[in-house]
């Protein structure tokens, strides 16, 4: 990706000043379906549709403060997770969670929730305790966009994150320094903002912390009670005063909105300071609150502009879910977590402890024809249904009986970079070619508008 | 009318049900398909066989079932019902008349490989009713055709004088005398229109395999089919990679394999409210090769023990099968990759039994008759109870020299639960706590999951909580069981044994394996996992819950209907057979 505008001489001010259309052609389908594959995963037409009758900062509140899921998801999502949970195989978890993503009324706490996934990495390949897994995609979720500070201190003690980081047992003799560094290095501060001392200092305070039988335990006897010094401030620290101290520091907040950022608004470039200051002020006036600084981030000139829009590219989950929600579609759940093996995203499998790298590392040749080809097996599935019904019946549905019709209702529903006319009129002669029957034409059709470029960026 | 279903009605009219009053004998239909058919059918009077359908006790049931209800009250179903009375108008006939006139005198099909093609003559009372009926079927389909701007479906040639349509999957259909003749390969259609015509002298007829099975036939069957065994022959190997197929199949695998013959067959009978399905190969029992002795016994006289009876019961099975020999014979049996699995996996169990050779020790130690009892367990007043409700398990076989096995069972089952303790205590597992219970002429040794203080009262407790691994020894009777409730029925069953013939077993000392299962018992398994079904389907299908839902309930609904199923695999003289018995729920069942 070229950058388009050197992105340190964007004026802040209106940066993240709140946006405000001045015609149709700054709020149309284009810029709501924008809004709806970052802050969730694609949405269908008709909402898309009313989206662009209420305005943008109205949806961008209603996404943040939703507060709650319907009672009927809920008790389905539970009913579910029994299932899954009495299997105990961690693998049928991404299942459930995929079942959440599709059917969500609450699209941006599932993709923070997944932001938080990848910020708190935690594997199934070591907890292998689905219940440990479950519970604690449950604590992310509780907090997704709520005070940081509590998740810190939650996760501190989550049971799947201490076994992940082999943190099972912190004995004063031994401090075990696995979770005081990530928690400076990958889950607060960052690099550069403390030392090889503080680490040894924190791991102190974290001594008699343990997991016994799945359960967080405050061991007395194991835990050091001595003076520690940590990142300037002495004193008598237990674990929980140490996780206030990395909350304290300055470099948490910048830490936190820059990530933000990349995983909301583009993967490249690296987000200038200047950007990043006054939201990780806002962010620090507000207490370590999430809703806020993400309300601000996602109602802003920035989001809106050309540097964000087209400006990313799709998550395997993002591009998968994506693709169904679009086309209001359903399918074997788990055949489609398996089949994101090959695209590089498993959920509740992060490959390391540094969570997805996300933005370029997406994509490669191998990704890119593992893409192609979770989207020729999910339209082969007999399970993948449109609305519950075939292809042809969704597009009847939508009174789309042209190829070319359904070429530019597809671009707008669900490509975020719009395609040329001479690529449009060759797609539509693709979803008329071939002797198949109008079902397959139309899946055929489908699967390579799937499989351009364009289709792969958010 | 809805259209597009003409089509699918005309073929179903022709192929649905099917009769044969032998107007066209069996024989002279077998002399038009070629000599390179494998798989020949077909069925006997089909008039009957749709009276037989239509009136049985099973469709009065099928009618009272909710998920009929449901299905017939849709507007697709309004519409389906409104398009056969038009067709019937048209026809000036009920759909049911047109069948028996279509099929009044049979249907008998063949497959092809050699043309990959399957071919189907349906012969109608007379060429009279046969022409009427299809005519207006055929302009029916035209119209329909017409109306939506589509090309005519029934593309008309002549074929050696003879007038044949061909539709657009390449396949085709015409008329001879009174006999309808459909094909989907054009290539195998002109094959039976030659031989209409020219009466070759080599056809399926004149194949010694066929001939040969036809004599076999006998009970009046009103579906018969014979097959070629040649290719299946063929693609057997000498050893393969499954131990479990060898097992299952083993037997069969040798039959087939051995048999001078090469080919098979498969009737299907009815009576009351049984189904009856057959399929025979020739085999000559007492010349087992020595490598499937484990599977049938010396002489192929290797008999299973008789079908065992406990409360609650799902399923039994009762087989001969010499698991020792199998186990100690693998390198004549499986391939390679295998062999290493199994030598590894004879390792560890050798560890695991304290020692003692797996193969011989253990299993040697047991006569080759086994019984296997699952049965629903009962989770009232238990403490814990799990969130998936399986069912108990128990394998019951004979100790040869109870006195020494007993004691050696017994310790190692003791180390096993230590094992599972120590191995379960690392995993976060729960403990097992062993008790000991004598019981009138033997004893039981049990481990029961001890539940944590935050695991009592729970009713979605982890799958562990089906299980309290048990052995028990009764005279020479060694069970090892999932559960020790049922160990126990098995026990107090014992003191009751079934006699030869109360369960309505066959022989049974050419019975090899024999199966039952009670549709009821499976009924009330599913139902108390109801939830978790319809949570696996919604994950499965994409379903939305009401869609679960409804599949689960068709799927609970369709096993009232019926009442058990038998399955036998028979040894004779002369022949292996298995058979299949379904036993439908007669009328007074709900």
């Amino acid at each position: 990706m070229n950058n388009i505008v050197d992105l340190n001489s964007i004026d802040t001010d209106w940066a993240w000043a709140r946006y405000e259309p001045k015609s149709d052609s700054d709020w149309s389908l284009a810029h709501a379906a924008h809004l709806y594959r970052r802050a969730g995963f694609a949405v269908d037409r008709e909402t898309l549709e009313q989206a662009i009758t209420s305005k943008s900062v109205e949806l961008v509140h209603k996404l943040v403060h939703t507060e709650k899921e319907t009672a009927s998801f809920e008790s389905e999502s539970q009913s579910l997770a029994d299932l899954v949970l009495a299997t105990a195989k961690v693998e049928n978890l991404p299942a459930w969670w995929t079942y959440r993503l599709l059917h969500t009324g609450r699209p941006l706490h599932e993709k923070m929730t997944l932001f938080w996934h990848g910020h708190f990495a935690t594997s199934g390949e070591k907890v292998t305790e689905s219940k440990l897994m479950h519970e604690q995609n449950q604590l992310l979720r509780k907090h997704a966009l709520g005070d940081f500070g509590v998740l810190l201190h939650e996760i501190s003690r989550d049971p799947a994150m201490l076994i992940y980081l082999d943190s099972v047992t912190n004995r004063k003799t031994h401090p075990n320094e696995n979770y005081a560094r990530e928690i400076m290095e990958l889950f607060c501060l960052g690099e550069g903002n403390y030392t090889e001392n503080d680490i040894r200092e924190l791991a102190r305070c974290f001594t008699g912390w343990e997991i016994r039988r799945d359960k967080f335990r405050f061991n007395r006897y194991q835990h050091d009670t001595g003076k520690k010094t940590i990142l300037g401030e002495t004193g008598e620290f237990s674990g929980d005063d140490g996780v206030d101290i990395v909350l304290r520091q300055k470099a948490g907040p910048e830490f936190i909105v820059r990530k933000l950022m990349k995983f909301f608004l583009f993967d490249e470039p690296e987000p200038a300071d200047t950007l990043v200051k006054p939201l990780a002020e806002k962010l620090r006036n507000d207490n370590w609150q999430i809703g806020p600084t993400i309300e601000t981030m996602l109602a802003s000139n920035l989001f809106f502009s050309k540097h964000c829009m087209g400006r990313k590219i799709k998550s395997p989950v993002e591009f998968a879910v994506g693709f169904l929600n679009a086309l209001e579609g359903t399918t074997n759940l788990y055949a489609l977590s398996n089949g994101l093996t090959d695209l590089g995203q498993v959920l509740f499998f992060p490959p390391n402890v540094k969570g997805w790298d996300g933005g370029r590392a997406w994509i490669n040749s191998s990704t890119l024809l593992a893409r192609a080809n979770l989207i020729r097996s999910l339209l082969d599935r007999k399970e993948t249904r449109f609305t519950a019904g075939k292809l042809s019946d969704f597009f009847d549905k939508h009174n789309l009986r042209k190829p070319e019709q359904i070429v530019d209702w597809l671009e707008q529903t669900m490509f975020a970079i719009s395609l040329s006319d001479e690529l449009k009129n060759q797609l539509a002669r693709e979803f008329d070619a071939g002797k198949a029957n109008r079902e397959q034409r139309l899946r055929n059709g489908l699967h390579l508008m799937c499989t351009l470029p364009e289709f792969q960026m958010a | 009318m809805p259209r597009n279903i003409v089509l699918p009605l005309l073929v179903l009219l022709i192929a649905g049900f099917v009769s044969t009053q032998q107007t066209f004998a069996a024989d002279d239909a077998a002399k038009l398909f070629p000599a390179s058919t494998l798989v020949y059918a077909e069925f006997d009077d089909p008039p009957a066989i749709l009276d037989g359908v239509m009136k049985h006790e099973l469709m009065k049931k099928a009618y009272k079932l909710d998920v009929y209800k449901k299905a017939t009250s849709t507007p697709e179903f309004a519409k389906l019902t409104f398009a056969l009375m038009f067709i019937e108008a048209q026809l000036g006939m009920k759909w049911n008349e047109a069948v028996k006139k279509l099929t009044h005198g049979g249907i008998v099909a063949a497959f092809d490989p050699a043309t990959n093609g399957v071919a189907l003559i349906a012969t109608a009372k007379d060429k009279e009713s046969l022409e009427t009926i299809t005519s207006k079927i055929m302009q029916m389909a035209r119209q329909d055709a017409k109306g939506k701007g589509k090309p005519d479906p029934f593309k008309e040639s002549m074929y050696r004088d003879i007038t044949v349509y061909g539709t657009k999957d390449g396949g085709g259909f015409t008329f001879l005398k009174n006999h309808l003749v459909i094909a989907n390969k054009s290539e195998l259609g002109k094959q039976i229109l030659d031989a209409w015509l020219d009466s070759p002298e080599s056809s399926l007829a004149t194949q010694p395999w066929f001939t040969e099975a036809k004599k076999t036939k006998a009970n009046n069957p009103f579906f018969w089919a014979a097959f070629n065994t040649d290719l299946i022959k063929q693609k057997i190997e000498e050893r393969h990679d499954n131990p479990g197929v060898e097992i299952i199949g083993g037997g069969l695998l040798e039959a087939l394999k051995a048999a001078d013959s090469t080919f098979g067959t498969a009737s299907i009978t009815g009576k009351g409210n049984q189904l009856n399905l057959s399929v025979r190969v020739p085999f000559d029992r007492t010349n087992v090769s020595e490598r499937r002795q484990f599977f049938f016994g010396k002489e192929g006289r290797g008999g299973a023990p008789l079908l065992r009876k406990v409360p609650g019961q799902l399923a039994c099975i009762s087989a001969y099968r010499d698991v020792s020999e199998m186990w100690l014979r693998a390198g004549d049996l499986f391939v390679d990759r295998t062999l290493d699995k199994i030598t590894e996996a004879d390792a560890t169990l050798t560890t695991l039994f304290a020692g003692k050779d797996f193969g011989e020790d253990i299993l040697g130690q047991l006569y080759p008759t086994y019984n296997i009892v699952v049965a629903k367990q009962n989770f009232d007043g238990r403490d814990t109870i799990p969130s998936i409700r399986l069912p108990a398990f128990s394998i019951v076989a004979t100790m040869k020299d109870p006195e020494t096995n007993y004691r050696d069972f017994r310790r190692i089952f003791q180390s096993l639960v230590g094992f599972l303790n120590v191995a379960g205590a690392q995993n976060g597992q729960p403990q097992l706590d062993l008790e000991f219970d004598k019981v009138e002429g033997g004893e039981m040794i049990s481990a029961q999951f001890v539940p944590e203080d935050d695991d009592k009262g729970n009713e979605n407790a982890k799958i562990n909580f089906n299980f309290s691994p048990t052995v028990a020894f009764h005279d020479r009777t060694f069970i090892l069981s999932s559960t020790k409730s049922l160990a126990k029925s098995i026990i107090e069953m014992q003191k009751n044994p079934i006699k030869p013939g109360d369960d309505g077993s066959r022989d049974h000392i050419t019975v090899n394996t024999n199966v039952d299962v009670d549709a009821a018992v499976l009924k009330s398994v599913l139902k108390e996992n109801e939830s978790h079904l319809i949570a696996q389907n919604m994950l499965d299908k994409g379903h939305s819950r009401k869609e679960a839902e409804q599949e689960i309930s068709t799927l609970l609904d369709i096993i009232t209907l019926f009442k058990s199923l038998n399955l036998a695999l028979e040894t004779d003289l002369s022949s292996i057979q298995l058979k299949t018995t379904v036993e439908y729920a007669g009328g007074d069942d709900e």
